[in-house]
């Protein structure tokens, strides 16, 4: 121990001493002095070195060496060298590596905060830095409506300083869009998909999110703007990739939760020249096999976002508690719109639905008369960073009557609101603390109370179970009353730092919390806890997540079914909090 | 008459007695006649002017019956004669003198002693005047060929040269002689002068006059060594003089370490000057010097110098004539200069330069004048050119610097008149050879001036025809990214706080005003007088140039390629024309261009307009297509429907960064010749980055925002129509999330 003390002294003592510079050789007749080694491309050495590359550059005079290295150590942020011609020989003293320490913005109409652009301070001042810096103030300035601006960026190698100068006057309003017209579709149909207003400033996370939502729609295989700034205003040019209406895909995937995936899809996003939409899945895996067939209808004969979504689909779940095989039909109108910075969706719909329990509490084979309400505001900046949160709010509110069509006529109510928060703690960009909050409130009740005889009435599928990598981490899947809750709440804390660790390593910390109860709107003792920590590892093909966590109930007397918690570790693929 | 007679008998032989008496008082007691007070009585009486005295005494003795001495003092002595101020504060000499008639003369001087002497010379029409009369005899030389000076020492301790519009001049020197003989060839009168004010210079007359009672001429040498700092002028004049005339050999060396000269020899000139009777007459200067050398300086500093050869050797033919009434003399000069040819300089220049000017004398201005010159720059060794300026601050630089060959240029000037237009024209041929790269090019030139409006500048035109124009460019690493050749003009010298806040953004370089106007052509004789070679293209790229360059215009013109197919990576382009075009006034550099790509089933055209900051692109096929089916066969070589999703994605954003000219030339022709990876672009920012395919193994990544292709998606495209897709998306009801990595395969039909 004494020996790995006096090690790690040594060591820190020895990293502390101002490093002096040493010489290197850059090739024969140029000597670099360089406190750190400072490596060339071979196309570099060719232009700078004799005899180094084709004959016609094989002696190049001192004067056109020191210009080209002079260019060469700029891109490296070396912006004070010094060049020692003897003879042949030229000795090249690289001088300090600048680095940006501040950064000062002229013209600031929006306020953009330039030190929420941390990955630029305290970096070598390079060229490329410095398009980094003016794409930044570019993208923010966007994302505040300025999508004209222009901006300008100086630097000062001496002071180590930064001018970013900004011209922007107004945020102009959107124009018109001019789209391209895709095969068999009326010309406006990709307007459905606008995250803008016509006649309204317009942001690029407005634009961007509107292609992402076409592309996603699988309306085109890929959509893309084109800005034109005009004195009045902005005109988009859109262009469209269509690619063929009809795709099928098969896929193959893996969790710790349904283990082995399997998919297969057929759709048709073309159905109409309206854009209706058919689309045909097939989802198996060990807890859930889903034959899933839905139809948007575009009913209206002008384009608009309004539309008739019919599902008829067939779900087996296997959990440990039940097995269910359930066949259902949904039809009802959906709308969808966009609010400032929300997007909103409604849909109503009427649900028949045939249950057979092969196995848990409940009727063996139920029929079910269902009417619904879905309701999900978002806002844009999740909806657009889905697949890498970091703000913006989410919240959904499913309303529910069912009525049991079988002889032993019985009917419930079932509301489901839920909701998830993404901070960005420090409003850093990119973002390093991110706090994520999640939760939800669920409950089912019979008009009039339930009685004890019916508790086996409702299917098991229907009643509200927690655990598992979803909610409660720090328990099995579906494990926190396993014979099914009336009423569940659950409320999730996760922090997550990002930007610290190499290769995309991303640390956090979690907290899931819930209550259940057996009967509606009412919470029972006890509370299950569930700290943790986690990883979160953001590869190249997607979000690697892996979570250690323990779960406990507060109140371990109370006598309550289910998993009593423990330590309990999750591994997904593409799973976000 | 008897009485008449006598009369004059009686006049003429008294007058005799009494000059006989006053020439034996003068002979035997002079100092009766000539003593202080008879001085001072004549001078105040006006018998003499021009001499003033404070104290004189006079002595003398017999030293022979002829020959008397006479020994002067002066004290505060003042001589005022033809223009000369003389002001002495003690003078004390002694004279020998000669009074046999038969042979009278001044026989020694000796000696000579004045302290303080202050002389000044006063240029004056008066003074002119008063010596317009005087004669150029020599004859006055045989009364002083006996002349013995034992001792001469005159300090002339302040000497003033004025003149009306000259500037004065002043100094000091010391006359000094030493047993000087007029007959003995040996003796000789020494001269020192120097000059106090700038630019001051110091030095020293040796002059020997040598009289030939024969011939009644004389032999002037002159041996004369001036310096002014580090300027050093020798001067060596063997004339022989006449009445009204000398001629002889001049030799003059200078070392004079200004305007490029290190040091100028000027070898046995011919020399001669004619005078007349009085000033009023014409005087006439010649000469002509066959061996004349000039040695440039070596300074780095001076690069003019450095194209210099060691020795120019030249030679010169010069009359100065000075015509006119005396108040209206006038300066004729007539120079010829050749210089001829230095077979061992690297840099050779010869030819001939003929200057005819007139000024007038008392105050220079060109009244007419007219120079013809035919001269010429040769370099015979391009290597030793290459070597001299290497170790300048204007070296040639690579790939220039590994040709050889020759280089020469004419430059012809003349004028006739001083309100004439000043046109010199040049003319040059270079051919310069070497490995893959060869200059070889002809150019026209013009110097027009008119000297007397000095509001106009002078007018270079110059007419540059490329005949041949090869090079190499250096090996480039596509995969590593192009090296930064030139600085990035962001980056400021200064610091921030010498910048004032909300200052204009419509800044522009300051370019340097030159002395004078320009309007230059550049062309290329034929398609192929210019090629670059490279690693891109096997075969080199011709290069058409038809560029017009002005002072006042920019730069107007284009640079073009014209027909020219070659293979790159997996593709066959023919460009029919690509052309950068600078319009007069334009600041940005317009494009025009048409290339045809070879494909299979298609023959796709792509246009190529816009501006170079800019670039705009249009496709066009035969058969038609739309523009999504082209650019997918432009990117991917095949028609949308058999590219997957993220091809597809790629061809749309190509188009999308394309529409909005964030493609550059560079990126554009990699897209359009190589196997492409992926492409991302911005609209926002206007950043496009593209990933393509050099070969197996080898990616390059394009574009001003290649980091971003790290972050393209959540699918990870594996070829094939595979994919690892792990975006999160809705569930099918829409009512919660689902994030799960699949492995996964799609085709669209």
């Amino acid at each position: 121990m004494h020996v790995l003390f006096s090690t790690l002294i040594g060591f820190i003592a020895f990293s502390s001493l101002p490093m002096s510079a040493l010489d290197r050789d850059l090739c024969p007749g140029i000597l670099l002095e360089s406190k750190l080694p400072i490596s060339f491309t071979k196309a570099e050495k060719e232009l700078v070195c004799d005899n180094y590359g084709s004959l016609n550059w094989s002696r190049i005079p001192i004067q056109q060496k020191i210009y080209f290295l002079k260019n060469f150590l700029q891109a490296r942020a070396y912006h004070q060298p010094s060049f020692q011609p003897d003879g042949d020989q030229l000795r090249v003293n690289v001088g300090p590596q600048s680095v940006i320490r501040r950064i000062v913005v002229e013209g600031n109409i929006a306020g953009i905060d330039p030190k929420r652009y941390w990955p630029v301070y305290h970096r070598p001042m390079t060229p490329k830095a410095l398009d980094q810096i003016q794409a930044w103030f570019l993208q923010e300035y966007g994302r505040q409506d300025y999508l004209c601006a222009r901006v300008d960026i100086e630097a000062y190698p001496e002071s180590e300083e930064v001018r970013v100068i900004v011209q922007a006057s107004t945020q102009k309003q959107l124009l018109q869009v001019n789209a391209e017209s895709i095969p068999n579709l009326l010309r406006n149909v990709p307007r459905r998909f606008d995250a803008f207003t016509i006649g309204e400033p317009l942001s690029n996370l407005e634009m961007d999110l509107t292609a992402q939502r076409t592309m996603e729609e699988e309306l085109v295989v890929s959509t893309s703007f084109q800005i034109k700034c005009l004195k009045n205003g902005i005109v988009l040019d859109q262009t469209f990739m269509p690619g063929e209406p009809r795709l099928v895909s098969f896929g193959a995937g893996f969790d710790t939760e349904e283990l082995g995936i399997f998919q297969a899809r057929w759709k048709n996003n073309r159905f109409t020249e309206l854009a209706s939409t058919l689309d045909l899945s097939l989802h198996v895996s060990y807890r859930r096999i889903e034959a899933f067939t839905a139809f948007d209808w575009y009913y209206a004969p002008i384009v608009m976002q309004h539309y008739v979504r019919n599902v008829f689909s067939y779900e087996r779940q296997n959990e440990a508690n039940y097995d269910s095989r359930q066949v259902t039909l949904k039809t009802g109108p959906a709308w969808q719109s966009d609010y400032d910075d929300l997007s909103v969706l409604i849909w109503g719909y009427l649900g028949l639905a045939q249950t057979d329990l092969v196995r848990g509490q409940g009727e063996p084979t139920s029929r079910w008369l269902s009417l619904n309400l879905h309701n999900r505001w978002q806002t844009h900046d999740f909806e657009f960073f889905r697949n890498d949160p970091r703000s913006g709010y989410q919240a959904s509110l499913n309303l529910a009557y069912w009525k049991s069509l079988t002889a032993e006529s019985i009917s419930f109510r079932r509301y489901q609101l839920t909701g998830t928060r993404y901070l960005n703690l420090f409003n850093l960009d990119p973002a390093i603390w991110i706090l994520g909050i999640r939760g939800a409130w669920s409950g089912l009740w019979v008009p009039g109370g339930l009685k004890d005889d019916d508790q086996g009435k409702i299917p098991a599928n229907y009643k509200f179970r927690l655990g598992g990598a979803s909610d409660m981490r720090g328990f099995e899947r579906r494990q926190i009353a396993e014979q099914g809750a009336l009423t569940s709440a659950y409320l999730g804390f996760e922090l997550r730092i990002n930007h610290s660790l190499p290769f995309g390593l991303q640390p956090l910390l979690l907290l899931d919390s819930a209550k259940v109860s057996r009967q509606p709107f009412s919470l029972e003792r006890p509370t299950f806890w569930s700290p943790g920590l986690g990883l979160h590892w953001q590869s190249l093909v997607g979000t690697l997540r892996a979570s250690l966590a323990y779960g406990f109930v507060e109140d371990a007397a109370s006598n309550f079914e289910g998993d009593q918690g423990g330590w309990q570790i999750y591994l997904s693929f593409g799973e976000q909090f | 008459m008897l009485k008449l007679f006598k009369y004059v008998f009686v006049v003429v032989v008294s007058s005799g007695c009494l000059l006989a008496m006053f020439v034996a008082i003068l002979f035997l007691w002079p100092t009766l006649v000539i003593n202080p007070s008879t001085l001072e009585w004549l001078k105040q009486n006006q018998v003499i002017t021009g001499v003033d005295w404070q104290a004189l005494n006079i002595s003398h003795r017999r030293k022979t019956i002829w020959q008397r001495w006479v020994a002067i003092r002066a004290d505060r002595l003042s001589l005022k004669m033809a223009g000369i101020t003389l002001d002495v504060k003690a003078l004390e000499s002694g004279f020998l003198l000669d009074l046999n008639p038969s042979n009278p003369g001044l026989l020694a001087i000796e000696p000579l002693k004045a302290t303080v002497i202050e002389a000044e010379y006063q240029l004056s029409d008066k003074t002119h005047r008063a010596e317009s009369k005087a004669t150029g005899s020599l004859s006055w030389l045989s009364l002083l060929h006996r002349l013995r000076i034992a001792d001469l020492d005159i300090p002339l301790e302040r000497i003033t040269l004025r003149g009306h519009g000259f500037q004065t001049i002043t100094g000091s020197g010391r006359l000094s002689v030493s047993n000087w003989q007029l007959a003995d060839p040996k003796s000789q009168l020494r001269i020192r002068l120097n000059a106090e004010q700038d630019p001051r210079w110091d030095g020293e007359l040796t002059i020997k006059l040598s009289p030939d009672s024969r011939s009644g001429q004389a032999r002037l040498m002159i041996d004369g060594k001036f310096s002014s700092g580090e300027q050093q002028l020798a001067i060596e004049l063997d004339s022989r003089l006449a009445e009204r005339s000398s001629q002889g050999i001049l030799t003059l060396s200078m070392t004079a370490p200004s305007l490029g000269l290190q040091g100028l020899t000027l070898n046995a000139c011919s020399q001669s000057l004619a005078w007349g009777d009085s000033l009023d007459q014409d005087v006439t200067l010649k000469l002509h010097c066959l061996e004349g050398a000039g040695r440039p300086q070596r300074s780095t500093a001076n690069v003019l110098a450095k194209f210099l050869p060691e020795l120019v050797n030249f030679s010169l033919l010069s009359q100065v004539r000075i015509e006119g009434p005396l108040d209206e003399k006038v300066l004729h000069m007539d120079h010829q200069l050749k210089l001829h040819r230095n077979s061992q300089a690297a840099v050779q220049f010869f030819g001939t330069t003929h200057m005819q000017a007139t000024t007038p004398l008392r105050k220079f201005k060109l009244l007419d004048w007219s120079l013809d010159s035919d001269v010429a720059m040769a370099v015979e060794k391009y290597a030793a050119l290459v070597e001299i300026l290497s170790t300048t601050h204007w070296p040639i630089p690579a790939p220039f610097n590994q040709l050889s060959g020759s280089g020469q240029c004419r430059l012809i000037a003349h004028v006739t008149a001083l309100g004439d237009e000043l046109t010199a024209p040049l003319s040059c041929r270079v051919d310069l050879q070497g490995r893959q790269q060869k200059i070889v090019l002809d150019a026209d030139a013009e110097w027009r001036w008119r000297p007397q409006l000095a509001e106009v500048k002078p007018k270079v035109s110059a007419d540059i025809r490329v005949d041949g124009l090869e090079f190499r460019l250096p090996s480039l690493q596509p995969s590593k990214g192009l090296p930064q050749l030139r600085p990035d003009q962001r980056f400021k010298n200064t610091s921030i706080t010498e910048r004032p806040l909300q200052s204009k953004r419509t800044e522009h370089m300051q370019s340097p005003t030159l002395p004078f106007d320009y309007e230059l052509t550049i062309r290329s004789r034929a398609r192929n007088s210019i090629l670059i070679f490279n690693d891109l293209t096997k075969e080199p790229i011709p290069l058409n140039v038809d560029l017009r360059m002005a002072s006042h215009e920019g730069m107007s013109g284009k640079v073009a390629i014209d027909d020219f197919s070659f293979d790159f990576i997996k593709r066959k382009l023919i460009i029919e024309h690509l052309a950068i075009q600078w319009e007069k006034g334009q600041s940005v550099a317009a494009l025009d261009g048409k290339v045809d790509l070879s494909m299979t089933d298609y023959d796709v055209e792509l246009q190529i307009f816009g501006s170079l900051e800019k670039p705009q692109y249009r496709l066009q096929s035969d058969p038609p297509m739309t523009q999504s089916d082209l650019y997918a066969v432009l990117l991917f070589g095949r028609k949308p429907d058999a590219l997957d999703r993220d091809h597809l994605r790629s061809v749309d954003q190509a188009r999308a960064a394309i529409a909005d000219g964030a493609v550059s030339l560079v990126s554009m022709y990699y897209l359009a010749a190589t196997p492409i990876e992926s492409i991302g672009y911005n609209p926002a920012t206007g950043l496009f980055a593209a990933k393509i395919q050099l070969e197996p193994g080898l990616s390059l990544s394009l574009g001003s925002d290649t980091e971003s292709l790290s972050r393209v998606g959540l699918r990870k495209r594996l070829g094939g129509g595979w994919v690892v897709d792990t975006s999160v998306g809705q569930d099918q009801d829409g009512q919660g999330r689902q994030g799960i990595a699949m492995l996964k395969w799609g085709r669209r039909y």
